[in-house]
């Protein structure tokens, strides 16, 4: 029994260590974003010479929102002969097709790709589309994306720098007065962007290319064998082959998309935990390699480790906690002796998210939206529903890699009406 | 009862930190997303051109005349409508200026608000001017000051010693002399003046000997390419990285420290560096220019070609040098001078 005990007491602690770590990770970003130098993106590089682009759409069922962002992509100011548009209309059984082809009647820059047989999924659907398409660099954007007129060339403009491999733009949901739920997801986003995205380029770590709203060179994509259908995340697959190859991942916080957030907690969790398991397959398939590599920096490797493992956090978490009871009710939790160490548990325990509560707050601030951080207490909940939901996904990625399960893609439901509005 | 008391004042302070949020939800003061300009489309003559609409469509041009109209832009303006004016030394304009010819301005005046000319504006010596867009040749006498913009359809050219303010942008060239200090600058091309310079930079390739990794020169903190050697790969390096004279590069170059390029180096591709970048002299750059600190461009170099646009952009102040030769864009995250 001394033995079970002395192990728990082991695992808390060790669980202590890693809510400090992380605690301390986000307190320097926050740091960095208030008095650290801010790097700047490459949007005031005005080039005449652009490379050619094919933007890619995967759409699966997505009649509610397909019209929208083809109509926004007609609209963009990039040149029509260095763009092609790939609608990638994946197993639809509603009218994707019908909307992409009436599209592409008009505009031949629109290429739709139908499939119908083989794997589903955002990952197979891309490797396909990449095979067929001629440009110089790939840009991906979710169905329920509403792209403005110059982000194409905003995007494209990072690739003059000749060691930038992929680049990522800012997620701003547009439904963010909806509910609850979308009110805070749009302090997540804030923070997520603003504060962690932002200063992990302002330091030279790893800015995580996202899966939407960003752009990497086809060709070098190409090299890496394509994404891996049975990866979830194929966003944070990609970030790590491109460093582990020698490329950068850059930030563009001016490069700004709207997004449909999650407008019910059922969506959002399936999200969640859909992050999760991918993120954790990529950790189990990419922390050796990544930690093996030449190419990457020793603090690239600390923030590659910590950002690979964000996933496995919360369950560890939760595990700590259920530990903590146990040893609670057996009298054994005189384990912490400093008040410092305690606080910075607590601190972490109440407010900890996957964007703590400080860098909320200043990611509000920075963007001059100040009102809308006296909502940060119910963040609490946030944390609870996130703790059940990463934890969920992390342990289905822990039964996919010891039973090597066949992964079915699920789709982020859809809130906007035929009109354009939301829900 | 002392248990309900104590019971609702627990409940009391438990909700307490989360009424703030339920207040918010109930009652929004800041629930709208984030706004984005979806028709936002990068224009470095934006300024002058976003202006010209607005005051045209307010103004609905047809049918001119001279005199005072009041016309509603972001708030109600005075707009005066000339054909011509010529305004004298000393005075100060505090109303918007509609002028369907040319513009002449003596010395020490001060203009408060945006002027359109529909012909050529010439600025006199120690004016302050606010905004100013011209459908032909601008020129400012020295001492100037913009306080925000500058755009004209044809030819700008700055005298000595003028604060360009935030932007001048010019659909032709765009000439400034010494002592003039920048933000913002965009012609076809962005020249700076060649008083005393001797020679036209030359478009052909000296000779040059092609060598490999091995014969670069490298210590701790810099690594130095020797003279007249043609490299035909991109380079990318972690430290410090000199190109001594009229060396040839056919593709991009990117430091992650400083960044010096000698006289006479010419390079095809871009130049990226995370620490400040020196040109020298007569230095030919085809790409763009980028740098997270300072860019200081040597006497007579040449960035770009005449038919393309390409850009120099430091996230610190730009030095340029006399007979510099930009095509394009020019942006100075502080400060920009002529020396």
């Amino acid at each position: 029994m001394e033995l079970v005990v002395l192990i728990l007491k082991i695992y808390l602690i060790f669980t202590a260590i890693i809510m400090i770590v992380y605690f301390i990770r986000h307190f320097i970003f926050t740091l960095n974003r208030l008095t650290g130098k801010q790097r700047i993106y490459y949007q005031d590089i005005l080039d005449s010479e652009l490379p050619t682009l094919s933007v890619f759409v995967p759409m699966h069922n997505e009649e509610k929102v397909a019209s929208d962002i083809l109509n926004r992509l007609i609209a963009a100011d990039y040149p029509r002969d260095k763009l092609e548009v790939f609608p990638i209309n994946d197993h639809s059984k509603d009218k994707t097709k019908k909307i992409i082809n009436e599209f592409a009647k008009q505009h031949p820059f629109i290429k739709p790709l139908h499939r119908g047989k083989g794997k589903r999924g955002k990952p197979a659907g891309l490797n396909e589309a990449m095979k067929i398409a001629t440009g110089e660099i790939a840009i991906v954007f979710d169905a329920d994306y509403l792209p403005p007129k110059g982000i194409l060339r905003d995007m494209a403009i990072a690739f003059k720098d000749p060691e930038v491999g992929a680049m990522m733009g800012r997620v701003i949901p547009i439904n963010t007065p909806k509910n609850m739920l979308t009110r805070l997801l749009d302090l997540e986003r804030s923070a997520g962007y603003q504060i962690d995205q932002q200063a992990r380029y302002n330091l030279k770590l790893i800015p995580q290319y996202g899966g939407t709203v960003g752009a990497f060179r086809r060709d070098q994509f190409l090299t890496f064998g394509g994404f891996d259908k049975n990866i979830l995340a194929e966003d944070t697959e990609l970030t790590f082959n491109f460093f582990i190859k020698g490329w950068k991942v850059v930030y563009a916080s001016r490069v700004e998309c709207y997004e449909e957030a999650p407008e019910d907690w059922n969506t959002r969790a399936r999200q969640i935990k859909r992050w999760a398991r991918g993120h954790t397959q990529v950790m189990f398939r990419y922390l050796w390699p990544m930690l093996r590599s030449p190419h990457i920096t020793t603090w690239e490797k600390i923030d590659g480790v910590l950002l690979l493992s964000i996933y496995a956090v919360p369950f560890l978490i939760a595990l700590g906690i259920a530990i903590s009871l146990i040893l609670f009710f057996l009298g054994e939790m005189q384990i912490f002796e400093s008040l410092f160490l305690f606080l910075l548990v607590i601190a972490y325990n109440t407010f900890g998210n996957i964007a703590p509560f400080n860098q909320l707050g200043i990611a509000a601030l920075i963007d001059g939206s100040t009102h809308r951080i006296r909502l940060l207490p119910l963040l609490f909940f946030v944390f609870l529903f996130n703790l059940w939901s990463s934890s969920v996904g992390f342990v289905n990625a822990v039964f996919d890699l010891l039973f090597k399960r066949e992964i079915r893609w699920q789709k982020t439901e859809r809130f906007r009406d035929a009109t354009g509005g939301s829900g | 009862m002392t248990f309900v008391i104590f019971f609702v004042m627990f409940l009391f302070l438990l909700l307490l930190p989360f009424l703030p949020a339920i207040k918010e939800l109930v009652r929004p003061l800041d629930a709208s997303p984030l706004s984005i300009n979806m028709d936002y489309s990068r224009d470095p003559r934006y300024f002058g051109n976003s202006f010209k609409g607005i005051l045209k469509r307010a103004l609905r041009t047809e049918n001119l005349s001279e005199g005072k109209k009041l016309i509603t832009l972001s708030k109600s303006e005075t707009v005066e409508i000339v054909s011509k004016t010529k305004i004298p030394a000393g005075d100060k304009v505090d109303h918007l200026m509609y002028v369907m010819g040319n513009l002449i301005s003596l010395e020490n005046v001060t203009l408060d608000k945006e002027i359109y000319v529909d012909g050529k504006a010439s600025i006199g010596e120690r004016n302050t001017l606010r905004a100013l867009a011209a459908e032909g040749k601008v020129s400012l006498a020295s001492k100037t000051t913009v306080i925000r913009w500058v755009d004209a359809e044809g030819e700008f050219i700055a005298a000595r010693s003028c604060d360009l303010g935030w932007s001048i942008s010019s659909g032709n060239r765009l000439k400034i002399h010494p002592d003039c200090r920048f933000r913002r600058l965009y012609g076809m091309p962005v020249l700076t003046s060649d008083e005393g310079l001797e020679k036209e930079i030359s478009d052909k390739d000296q000779e040059c000997e092609e060598i490999g990794d091995a014969a670069f020169i490298s210590d701790k903190d810099w690594t130095i390419i020797p003279p007249y050697t043609r490299i035909d790969k991109t380079l990318i390096f972690k430290q410090n990285l000199r190109i001594k004279r009229n060396c040839v590069l056919d593709k991009d170059v990117k430091t992650y420290q400083k960044l010096v390029l000698e006289e006479g180096v010419r390079i095809k591709g871009n130049v990226f560096a995370e620490n400040g970048i020196t040109i020298g002299s007569s230095a030919r750059i085809f790409g763009n220019i980028f740098s997270q600190e300072s860019i200081r461009l040597g006497k007579g170099s040449k960035i770009g070609r005449a038919g393309a646009t390409k850009s120099v952009v430091a996230r610190g102040g730009i030095v340029l040098d006399r007979g510099v030769v930009i095509y394009g864009y020019v942006v100075a995250g502080k400060r920009g001078r002529v020396l």
